[in-house]
């Protein structure tokens, strides 16, 4: 398993390296297409990145545990009904005139609902062990 | 339910992450496996089995009293 994630993580950062110079090509050939070859750039840097991020993690992370995974999804679960509980209160509470917040407010409590009850759910299920 | 991993795997001389790593798994996961607080699948069940020489059933086990319904 070891080695088949070595390789794919080599095949990240060759393509990568591919779309680096790609990148640079563009740049240097093409200078009107500033756009597309920022974004080849940035894609390239971030498999580069990930590429070896991953590389040496690849130890300590066995990306197939089952218990991870269905921790994970259950973490998940979690978040979705909790953010969907908020929304429901924000409805109401809007609708009664108890709330009066801007769409971009409402918008930025429910990412955030979203973000932070997903880790913290993951987080306490991880040390929990499992879901009985 | 109970198990006798950790039994098993001091005679084969493996420790943790040698099992973890044969059978691609986490530490924590055999951690949490003989500790009796995460209940592995059928698959992983056999895996471990498989490594420690062993039968699923000589490995894990429950008490009477933990299969009826409560």
């Amino acid at each position: 398993m070891k080695k088949q994630n070595s390789l794919k993580y080599n095949l990240i950062i060759a393509l990568g390296i591919i779309f680096l110079v790609t990148a640079g090509f563009l740049i240097g050939f093409n200078r009107r297409n500033a756009q597309i070859s920022s974004s080849v750039l940035s894609i390239g840097i971030t498999m580069i990145i990930i590429g070896i991020i991953r590389k040496i993690r690849q130890s300590e992370l066995v990306k197939k545990d089952e218990r991870i995974k269905k921790l994970s999804l259950y973490g998940l679960s979690y978040s979705w009904i909790t953010t969907f509980i908020l929304i429901t209160v924000l409805f109401w509470f809007d609708y009664f005139g108890f709330l009066n917040i801007t769409t971009q407010t409402y918008y930025s409590i429910v990412f955030a609902t979203m973000i932070i009850s997903a880790i913290a759910f993951q987080k306490f299920l991880y040390n929990k062990g499992d879901i009985e | 339910m109970r198990t006798r991993i950790k039994e098993l795997r001091a005679k084969h001389k493996l420790t943790q992450e040698q099992l973890a790593e044969r059978t691609g798994v986490r530490r924590e996961t055999i951690l949490f496996i003989e500790s009796g607080k995460y209940n592995p699948s059928l698959k992983l069940a056999f895996q471990i089995a498989k490594e420690l020489n062993s039968k699923v059933d000589e490995i894990f086990f429950f008490d009477d009293n933990e299969l009826i319904n409560k």
